[in-house]
């Protein structure tokens, strides 16, 4: 057996002997992409839910035009984005203090009798300063309801007038001929509302676009194979730096110069800890790609080419961090920027937030790191393609890197 | 007393003179704010949900309608050719006016990018429907006449109904920013990390070195020894907590409510996560162990405890969920400090479930605390 098989198999056999730690940052990835994808699940029809929004409505009218709006809220669609409690305004008032609700909608006082003899008038959305989304969604609705309301008032004007009217007196003293001239507006009016609204004279198709290279979510869309990938590189360093680290901890506790009283040369060490820091990473990988499956039924694409993308990401990681520890002095120095490094890594790559969501010039920066070509690669494979920009970048670093700790960091051993 | 400001104090600078410190301190948390932040403020280019109109009507209806759309919150910009960028786009079609004044039923096609902001996005929707609506009501009102003559003599559409949005009395007088949102939960998720790892680090590399058991040699009682590392992990945590909340007043005009009971929140807060820092630190034997727990632990409480993203987003049942967690008791105390004004009347629970946490963490730290392998 060769001097750098032994030392890989002496490495693999130390950390299956405490593999407390390398189990915990395999949990975390897992555990992690479990918590964001219950929250943020699309579901079946693959559209992100808002849990309903407590609205509080307080009715200050009671009158025609608020039992219609109320009426309004009853409706299913609605129903199912809002959850509605009526209320008075001194309560209302209380529980928006206590933040209860995200939004309480105030019907004015005399809001029908405004309505019909059109004057303006204002509904009133108290917001929660407590909650940043769902309070604008429920000002947005008001805001809509304003506008159909405005629009139903002024159609039907002399309408609301007449039933004003029509309300305070006695059904005795109406006659046909009162109503005649009334029913023949109203008559028209719903004729071309008929024209207007059925079909709908005016609608909007939408449809979304993407730019050259951007990607859609496909049907049958997966969360967690959107979020897995990128914990899964994170935490992938953090299992690597360790085994690469171990070389300056060994040269610190004086391990290293012992070993090289056997006819060890420096290039084998490095090969061996790389080829070590590789092997743990893949072996880290598939078991946790395998739990993915089992716990988030991600599908993975082609597993030839994912087990392609993990050696060459492996590789990249391991031969980055031999790189670095040729420029650490000491295991003090190794210790305190590793994580740090991973951190910015994983922040400006992808994996902290989707690629997408990064400011632009932030994505710039992420081009430069091992998960940003992680993660688009696995997407593309999951899509149904080859990830071959991901592939190429990934091993020529990995080989620059290694090229460059074969140098760099036997002199640092001897150092 | 004395000696247990000494050990305390010495592991504070200790820890100040790590090369990592100011990193992990500083530098990695105010990464986090200006993401995050920037994130729930939206796109700066798309704030105010900008809309690309591609007018390419050759009658009036086309500009009509796109007067329909102008109103405060959208941002819009009117093309006749094909741009090569936007973030939405409706395309009138040329024979828009035509289809109206015939009576005949269009569907208007609306663009989206994939990556564009979904805020934006939804708010240009309920413009387009409300422009909508505003011309059906005119044409409703119109009647069933000749179309051609209704620049003549159409009703123009009012807003009778407006909307007025205010917050609720008695609460705080400014909507608050992304970054009033997004820096305390920051700063409860970094006190968690830096507080845990740091701290628990160094309990584990104190007692295997037999620095613990050389300070017992000293006139340190154990109860000093416990104190003066509580207090460590004390000042850890509120010296993470004032660089942030510094900053904050600093570069991004953070609101913390009554500044008293914000201090107090974190104080009580950062005595709980002490307390839990020497429990991980006196069970767990190696360093990346421990880092690995911590950063488990504290990801997931920041996760519960609304650390993450706006608690109002989460499914109910994680909402409820979220309680188990130390940071949802912080964040909570926040919110209601930071943005309903509250006082001590109101957060006081949440200062008793804060301490019953660190109740229980301390015990759990007694219980397992060891000066020597």
């Amino acid at each position: 057996m060769s001097r750098t098989t032994l030392i890989i198999r002496n490495d693999i056999k130390r950390r299956l002997k405490a593999p407390m730690a390398t189990i915990l940052f395999l949990i975390i990835p897992l555990a992690m992409t479990a918590v964001i994808g219950m929250v943020f699940d699309p579901g079946a029809d693959n559209r992100t839910k808002l849990p309903p929004i407590r609205l509080l409505v307080v009715d200050n009218d009671k009158d025609l035009a608020a039992k219609f709006l109320l009426g309004a809220l009853d409706q299913k669609e609605l129903k199912d984005m809002f959850q509605v409690t009526l209320t008075d305004a001194a309560a209302g008032e209380a529980l928006m203090r206590k933040g209860k609700a995200s939004a309480m909608l105030v019907i004015p006082e005399r809001f029908s009798d405004d309505l019909a003899d059109q004057k303006p008038t204002a509904l009133e959305v108290v917001r929660n300063p407590g909650e940043e989304f769902l309070p604008g969604v429920a000002e947005e609705f008001a805001a809509t309801l304003a506008v159909g309301f405005s629009g139903l008032a002024q159609v039907f004007a002399g309408e609301l007038k007449v039933i004003r009217s029509v309300r305070n007196l006695s059904l005795e003293s109406v006659t046909i001929a009162d109503m005649t001239p009334f029913l023949e507006t109203a008559r028209a009016k719903i004729i071309a509302l008929k024209t207007y609204l059925s079909p709908m004279l005016l609608s909007v198709a939408a449809t979304t676009t993407k730019k050259p290279g951007q990607e859609n979510r496909p049907s049958g869309f997966n969360i967690f194979s959107y979020i897995f990938p990128g914990m899964l590189i994170m935490f992938l360093l953090f299992i690597v730096e360790p085994s690469l680290r171990e070389i300056q901890n060994e040269r610190a506790d004086g391990k290293t110069r012992r070993m090289m009283f056997s006819p060890l040369t420096g290039r084998e060490l490095v090969t061996a800890r790389i080829f070590s820091g590789w092997l743990l990473g893949v072996l880290v990988s598939l078991l946790a790609m395998a739990a993915g499956t089992l716990l988030f039924g991600i599908d993975w694409g082609n597993l030839l080419l994912q087990l392609a993308l993990v050696a060459a990401a492996c590789f990249c990681c391991a031969a980055l961090f031999a790189m670095l520890n040729a420029f650490f002095r000491n295991k003090n120095q190794a210790g305190a920027f590793a994580s740090p490094i991973i951190l910015v890594f994983s922040a400006f790559g992808g994996s902290m937030l989707p690629l997408e969501q990064l400011p632009a010039g932030m994505r710039w920066i992420g081009g430069f790191t091992v998960n940003h070509w992680f993660i688009t690669g696995c997407r593309k494979i999951m899509d149904g393609h080859a990830p071959v920009a991901s592939l190429a970048v990934l091993a020529a670093a990995g080989l620059f890197f290694a090229a460059i700790a074969m140098v760099a960091l036997p002199r640092r051993l001897d150092a | 007393m004395k000696k247990i400001w000494h050990i305390g104090r010495l592991d504070l600078k200790l820890m100040v003179r790590d090369k990592a410190f100011f990193f992990w301190i500083l530098a990695f948390p105010l990464v986090f704010i200006l993401i995050f932040g920037n994130l729930y403020q939206g796109s700066k280019t798309d704030a105010k949900a900008s809309l690309t109109v591609l007018n390419q009507d050759t009658g009036k209806w086309g500009d009509y309608f796109i007067a329909k759309l102008k109103s405060p919150g959208i941002e819009l910009s009117v093309v006749t050719t094909p741009p090569g960028e936007y973030f939405r786009m409706l395309v009138i079609p040329a024979d828009f006016s035509q289809q109206i004044e015939r009576k005949a039923s269009q569907k208007l096609q609306f663009k989206k990018d994939s990556q564009a902001d979904l805020k934006a996005g939804a708010m240009a929707d309920t413009k387009i429907a409300q422009a909508i609506v505003k011309l059906l009501a005119e044409l409703v009102m119109y009647g069933d006449r000749d179309l051609k003559d209704f620049f003549d003599s159409r009703s123009p559409y009012r807003d009778l109904v407006t909307v007025r949005s205010r917050l609720p009395e008695g609460t705080i007088a400014k909507v608050p920013s992304g970054f009033d949102h997004t820096i305390p939960g920051i700063l409860v998720q970094f006190v968690m990390m830096m507080v845990l790892i740091y701290g628990g680090i160094s309990v584990m590399e104190d007692r295997k070195k037999r620095v613990l058991a050389r300070i017992l040699y000293s006139s340190a009682s154990y109860a000093e020894l416990f104190g003066g590392k509580f207090l460590g992990r004390l000042l850890m945590g509120l010296l993470q907590s004032a660089i942030l909340v510094g900053a904050g007043l600093l570069f991004f005009r953070l609101n913390l409510g009554n500044i008293w009971i914000s201090a107090l929140n974190i104080l009580v807060f950062a005595a709980a996560m002490a307390s839990l820092s020497i429990f991980v630190g006196s069970v767990l034997r190696r360093e990346e162990v421990i880092v690995g727990v911590s950063v488990l632990a504290a990801n997931m409480f920041a996760a519960l405890g609304g650390c993450w993203w706006p608690i109002e987003i989460v499914p109910p049942a994680f909402r409820a969920l979220g309680m188990v967690s130390p940071a949802w008791w912080a964040m909570d105390t926040f919110h209601q400090v930071i943005f309903f004004a509250k006082g001590l009347e109101t957060v006081w629970p949440n200062f008793l479930a804060l301490l019953a946490f660190a109740a229980v963490f301390t015990a759990l730290a007694l219980r397992f605390f060891k000066v020597s392998e």
